[in-house]
């Protein structure tokens, strides 16, 4: 098995197709990695609950969450270095808060009947983040980020974290057999964009 | 939804598309046509940079706009035309308000195409979604509009003809 294959129980998709599907989308973005900071793909998925049916999107979620975990690790640590980036990160930063909220695997597996998760109403996807659960089982090495000591080399280095993340969600968001899942992974991977784009000085010069 | 061909409501030649493809397949068009129209309303009111800006998306618009509908007729169906004119959320008075509605129009699409992602049988529509979802917020982000959490989950503009 190649150390990034992407689909155990989704759609058919090669690597190699996933790459060239993203280059082709553009938009800035770099490359796809296998996990947001460009590990390889982590050991076996946290197990879920025991004596459920295994959700078969377990992996797609736990990666999203974790990469989410990661990247508000690395913004809390860059408003600590350099609070005038403050204005610009904290609203990024709740961002990410709330897709690890939304993401975080559900505690009765959603496989099964995923309309009872969340409702497939148009216009009312259901996103609260209904119970006070954690990630903690996804958190990746509990390392404090290290910053640049320039800011804007911060921010250079959270644009390019952003698009990592943004193309891994993009991945997980293809192959996900819950098709409400792939809706949200696909809202995440864009939010995450949208964040590259903002911590991009040259790309809008208008809102730095 | 207005068809070429008349009242027809359901695709009935072969499709070789999930029903609910084809409908979001066919939102889709019908979201392209509605940006479309509401580019070229705007496009006069902005400022010179946003001028330009909105010239190169216009244009990218209706490139999609005809690989949506060629998608559409290659699955077997009748491709929903364009309604003669669309209501404006925002009305474009100055190039505040054009970029304004312009970052708007390109949020809405994000939401016709989520629905493409969450409705998609195959693994190149679904990407054709998630690329559109993510398309569309960043174009949106680039007309201003702040507060992307979650980019395409929210309302669903296009299901109601006539309106932007």
């Amino acid at each position: 098995m190649p150390a990034c294959s992407v689909s155990p129980g989704g759609p058919t998709l090669t690597r190699r197709r996933l790459l060239v599907a993203v280059s082709g989308a553009a938009l800035g973005a770099t490359m796809l990695g296998c996990s947001a900071d460009g590990a390889p793909d982590p050991s076996p998925p946290p197990t879920p609950t025991p004596t459920q049916t295994p959700d078969p999107d377990a992996r797609r979620r736990a990666a999203t969450v974790q990469s989410a975990v990661r990247l508000t690790a690395v913004y809390e640590a860059t408003i600590a270095a350099h609070p005038g980036l403050e204005s610009l990160l904290a609203p990024l930063l709740a961002d990410h808060r709330a897709h690890t909220a939304a993401v975080a695997p559900a505690p009765t597996p959603a496989a099964t009947e995923p309309g009872t998760q969340r409702p497939n109403e148009p216009g009312s996807p259901s996103l609260a983040p209904t119970t006070s659960r954690t990630a903690r089982s996804a958190t990746p090495g509990a390392t404090t980020p290290s910053v640049p000591g320039d800011p804007t080399a911060a921010r250079i280095e959270l644009g390019d974290l952003e698009s990592r993340a943004s193309d891994a969600a993009r991945g997980d968001a293809v192959t996900s057999v819950d098709p409400e899942l792939a809706r949200l992974l696909a809202a995440v991977a864009a939010s995450r964009a949208v964040h590259a784009a903002l911590l991009d000085p040259a790309q809008l010069p208008g809102t730095a | 939804m207005r068809h070429s061909d008349g009242p027809t409501t359901t695709p009935t030649v072969t499709s070789s598309l999930d029903p609910a493809a084809m409908t979001a397949l066919q939102q889709l068009l019908a979201g392209e046509h509605a940006v479309v129209w509401a580019y070229g309303a705007l496009g006069p009111r902005l400022d010179e940079a946003g001028e330009e800006l909105a010239r190169s998306l216009l244009v990218a618009h209706q490139r999609n706009r005809e690989a949506v509908r060629a998608q559409v007729i290659g699955a077997g169906g009748q491709p929903v035309v364009a309604e003669p004119a669309y209501a404006l959320p925002i009305t474009p008075t100055d190039p505040n308000a054009a970029a304004r509605l312009a970052g708007l129009v390109e949020e809405r699409l994000a939401a016709v195409y989520a629905d493409l992602v969450a409705s998609a049988t195959d693994v190149d529509l679904r990407w054709q979604g998630v690329a559109g979802v993510v398309q569309s917020a960043v174009r949106a982000a680039l007309w201003g509009l702040t507060g992307t959490t979650f980019p395409g989950l929210r309302s669903r503009p296009y299901a109601q003809p006539s309106r932007l």
